[in-house]
């Protein structure tokens, strides 16, 4: 369970997120959908525990994120907006370098690595270079990252940009499957791609939740509209 | 401990793998050769000068250790020092850069661990670059009666003041999102710690006495002519111990918001 209290992080008068409070239920999904600049990164961010709340509380699966920073990391699977990676590693390696930093033993963490790949069908990719992937092979890359380690709690930052078709089905067949043992929080601008799958939608604006739906009533309003931007117009009135 | 391990193997896997690296280690080995037979052809002239003499004085005879040995370490301090900011400016700029960081802040490594396993990887591979260019020199050991004191301090010397001018890199790296800055910024401040000895040698007084205890060159003296001061060796190993605690000071301070 995601337990947001009044979390604030302020990086200008008007920039950040402003007295943000959420509950998201163990084992469920949710979106949290805005425009740029609305602070749905920031958010994820702070969650993830890389970024200081100026103030608020928040917890993720009973541990406190102020308390309990290296602990909660250990549950945490994060996918930034800008997938990280060393140009120079191929697939494989990168894996198996933050497998090992996560502190995953070895042959455990080849078996994980190889199940990972196959699922998200980059097996045959494993030993290509970094710099020479799409972006959307280097999004599915970021996401295997995340999942490494079994998280409990996944923090998704646009995980759908860059993927093509079948990625974003894969994807999407994973998450499902993911989410009967993770908490799941993913930001995105286009709720068509995920709002299926959600339990739960936040709708974000200006650093502030200016609305929140449940997944079946999100569907409801993705039949009639087609981006979100028609739902955060939806969420404003 | 094995976190730590992983990191250094990976910054010296991208050692291995980037071919810039090569070229560094290729470069570095290449001038100091070149420096390493210019010193050891001016000294075969000295000799032959000196042989020519109708009399000839034992106390200016030419000294090997003195005219190539010091000689070659003195200025290979200089080649590392012009070198070591290419090889420190990725260690946390370009974790930044890659936008790494924030995995390995969200790894089993703690703070204290990352920027230790930084030093260990930056120091490994300076390592390999002094023992690749102390070859020649020490190979001199093989081929004349050279003193063996005064080449083993004056690689020990050259080892202990490249490790303080990485300490200064990785700190301008740790300040830095940007490699090509982080690599700037430290090549002025190793180049100032560098000319400080300039004015330290015809200077008196207490100005003389403070800018001669904060030069590395004055310092590396006593380890060039063959002799193991305290004092000398206190002032590097508190160099790098600052640069490191700097380092983990400000990687602490930044790092809560990558």
């Amino acid at each position: 369970m995601i337990s947001v209290n009044g979390i604030s992080k302020k990086y200008s008068k008007d920039s950040g997120i402003f007295d943000l409070s959420f509950e998201i239920e163990s084992n469920s999904l949710a979106l949290l959908l805005g425009p740029n600049g609305a602070g749905k990164s920031t958010c994820l961010k702070v969650l993830s525990t890389l970024s200081k709340p100026d103030s608020g509380a928040a917890s993720m699966n009973g541990l406190d994120l102020l308390n309990n920073k290296n602990k909660l990391q250990e549950i945490i699977g994060y996918v930034p907006e800008l997938i990280p990676h060393y140009s120079e590693f191929t697939i494989y390696e990168i894996l198996s370098f933050l497998g090992d930093i996560r502190g995953i033993e070895k042959k455990e963490l080849d078996l994980r690595i190889k199940k990972i790949l196959q699922e998200f069908d980059l097996l045959k990719f494993q030993h290509k270079l970094c710099s020479d992937l799409s972006k959307g092979m280097l999004q599915t890359v970021g996401i295997c990252q995340a999942i490494l380690h079994k998280p409990k709690v996944l923090l998704l930052d646009e995980p759908g940009s860059g993927l093509d078709a079948t990625q974003l089905q894969n994807f999407i067949r994973i998450l499902n499957k993911l989410k009967k043992t993770t908490s799941i929080l993913i930001s995105t601008h286009y709720a068509s791609s995920f709002a299926f799958l959600a339990d739960r939608v936040l709708f974000m604006k200006g650093g502030r939740i200016v609305d929140t739906l449940s997944g079946a009533d999100c569907r409801k309003s993705i039949s009639s509209l087609d981006n979100l931007y028609g739902l955060s117009e939806v969420a404003n009135i | 401990m094995s976190s730590v391990k992983s990191l250094v193997l990976k910054d010296l896997f991208s050692y291995k793998v980037t071919p810039v690296y090569y070229f560094f280690v290729a470069a570095i080995f290449c001038i100091s050769a070149f420096i390493f037979f210019n010193l050891f052809g001016s000294f075969n002239a000295q000799v032959v000068e000196y042989l020519n003499l109708p009399v000839r004085d034992s106390r200016y005879a030419p000294n090997l250790n003195y005219s190539v040995v010091s000689s070659y370490f003195n200025a290979l301090l200089f080649v590392i020092l012009l070198f070591t900011p290419f090889i420190t400016m990725k260690s946390f700029a370009g974790e930044k850069n890659s936008g790494m960081l924030s995995m390995l802040l969200l790894s089993k490594l703690s703070n204290f661990q990352i920027v230790l396993a930084k030093f260990i990887s930056v120091l490994i591979f300076l390592l390999l670059i002094l023992f690749l260019s102390s070859i020649l020199p020490f190979s001199l050991i093989f081929f004349s009666d050279i003193e063996i004191g005064p080449v083993v301090t004056g690689f020990v010397g050259v080892l202990i003041a490249s490790m303080s001018f990485s300490g200064i890199g990785i700190l301008c790296s740790a300040c830095s999102k940007n490699e090509f800055f982080a690599a700037i910024t430290s090549l002025f401040a190793l180049f100032f710690f560098y000319i400080i000895h300039a004015p330290a040698e015809n200077m008196d007084g207490a100005l003389g006495s403070v800018l001669k205890a904060v030069s590395p060159l004055w310092q590396v003296k006593d380890f060039l002519r063959g002799v193991v001061g305290f004092a000398p060796l206190v002032f590097f190993i508190s160099l790098f111990l600052l640069t490191f605690s700097l380092t983990f000071v400000f990687f602490q301070k930044r790092n809560c918001d990558v």
